[in-house]
């Protein structure tokens, strides 16, 4: 099995992961049995290419830049499926699976990219929990900054509870992808922390979400809390500010250059 | 600013008396006193994610006061934090205490040095106790000539009057502990490849990296736990 088979894998893997979420989306009951069947299926057919070209390979599939987005798109969909399973979001599983079919578009759109090599330093079992669990994360964020600005939009919009979710499960995911780099950056650069510029603002970002969990709480024991919270959202616009030099922003920064997370 | 002088037994000290100050003292760990003291060390980041490198603002006074204030704040937080606010986020706080304090003030004992191991002799850079000699050298590469994977094989030599020697061999992402130090593999001559006459590796030595790690462990705990609990209550906070 080889790259040229992915495409088929892919196609039916996600149109199995549509018709996951759209029944989520559409069924009254949550979690639905359909949908979770439908988006199952979905993660069994990815799985069996993977498991297919690890075997051709005769190594496994984690090599390539090509080959850890592969890895990217099937966690993106478990952890949509568990998170969908337990929490019983209908829309997570729309999210996941736009998340996943973002890495399967790009394995498809840029194949020169399979034939590029993954430098030794990258070379780690830290890799890949590392920055599926940072991806994950900017996902969760990305979602309640969407929510803040429809609540801009439809001011009567009830979203307090999904932030405080979202906002702590992404903080969850982030801090865990954060402390699993610094661990891996201590075996491969030497120190846990060096204050790179992407450590800095990664940081920067961590902490503002946090200073918003912190005082979200704390608003709760207040009885103007319902005005306070709505300026303590301006907080998560700030995160996802910051969270976006984080991601790509800081390559526009005078001082990105000296980044030892330069890998372009 | 030169933090030789925050070196050990005086970084034990401060440590300390931050702690003692921060249990004594519950007025200062409210969440407003803390959310004011990470927000002016975020401030503090976001200088340092803006200025050159190399001007080490992260070893300026501002950020060093900065730093300090935040782990009075959250020691006093840490030390009278009421349980029933999660547990999950106890634990991402006191995790934080434990390795901003002991990476700050264990920065100040810590040190962190380049230096080449070449074929034909020993070298070293102060304060190394030992030298190293490269050995052999092996690489893998990619059908398109980029590398995939380098090892090298070093022999170290003890200052001390025995000369024990260790040989030991290096690879990227695994680094190796020479007495009481660790001995990372950076670079080579990229031209010669294989027959590089030399490699360059980075030797630190940071007595207090268990401290760091078991803060950082302390910490994904508390993320474990933060993103469980989140599990537990999104049963009672059902989305609209």
């Amino acid at each position: 099995m080889n790259w040229n088979h992915f495409i088929g894998f892919a196609v039916v893997a996600v149109i199995c992961w549509v018709m996951g979420s759209l029944r989520a989306l559409l069924d009254t009951k949550s979690p639905s049995k359909g949908a979770s069947w439908a988006y199952c299926s979905g993660i069994v057919v990815y799985c069996a290419f993977i498991i297919g070209f690890w075997i051709s390979l005769k190594r496994p599939p984690l090599r390539t830049m090509g080959e850890t987005r592969l890895w990217y798109s099937l966690f993106m969909a478990l952890s949509g499926m568990l998170t969908y399973r337990i929490w019983k979001y209908r829309w997570i599983l729309s999210f996941s699976t736009l998340m996943a079919s973002v890495f399967i578009c790009i394995n498809l759109l840029k194949p020169e990219i399979h034939s590029q090599s993954l430098m030794p330093a990258l070379q780690s079992p830290w890799f890949i929990p590392h920055v599926t669990l940072y991806m994950f994360s900017y996902a969760l964020f990305a979602c309640t900054f969407l929510l803040v600005v429809g609540s801009w939009i439809w001011p009567s919009l009830e979203i307090e509870n999904a932030l405080h979710n979202l906002c702590t499960t992404g903080l969850a995911f982030f801090t865990i992808g954060m402390l699993l780099g610094a661990i891996w950056a201590k075996e491969a650069w030497g120190s846990f922390w060096s204050w790179d510029p992407k450590e800095t603002w990664a940081a920067i970002t961590w902490i503002t979400f946090l200073i918003y969990l912190l005082l979200n709480d704390a608003a709760e024991d207040e009885t103007s809390f319902a005005k306070k919270r709505k300026q303590l959202r301006l907080l998560l616009v700030l995160g996802f500010l910051f969270l976006q030099i984080c991601w790509y922003g800081i390559n526009y920064l005078p001082n990105a250059a000296g980044s030892i997370h330069n890998y372009a | 600013m030169n933090l030789s002088i925050f070196s050990f037994p005086v970084n034990l000290i401060v440590g300390l008396v931050l702690l003692g100050a921060g249990a004594l003292i519950p007025l200062i760990g409210t969440r407003k006193h803390l959310a004011i003291a990470l927000a002016l060390f975020a401030l503090m980041c976001m200088v340092q994610g803006l200025v050159p490198m190399q001007m080490q603002f992260n070893r300026s006074i501002p950020f060093i006061v900065a730093l300090l204030w935040l782990l009075f704040v959250l020691s006093s937080f840490v030390f009278h934090y009421p349980m029933s606010h999660g547990k999950g986020a106890f634990l991402i706080y006191a995790g934080l205490l434990v390795s901003l304090l002991s990476g700050g003030l264990g920065a100040c004992d810590a040190y962190k040095v380049q230096t080449m191991a070449w074929r034909s002799e020993f070298s070293s850079v102060h304060p190394m106790p030992f030298s190293i000699r490269l050995e052999n050298f092996r690489m893998e590469t990619f059908p398109t000539g980029e590398p995939m994977n380098y090892t090298a094989v070093l022999t170290a030599q003890s200052h001390n009057e025995d000369k024990t020697q260790h040989k030991f061999t290096l690879q990227v992402n695994h680094p190796v502990t020479i007495e009481k130090h660790q001995i990372y593999l950076q670079g080579y001559d990229t031209q010669k490849g294989s027959d590089t006459p030399y490699c360059t590796l980075l030797v630190t030595y940071q007595p207090w990296r268990w401290l760091i790690f078991s803060g950082i462990l302390i910490m994904l705990c508390g993320a474990l736990v933060m993103f469980l609990r989140g599990l537990i209550s999104s049963k009672k906070r059902l989305l609209p």
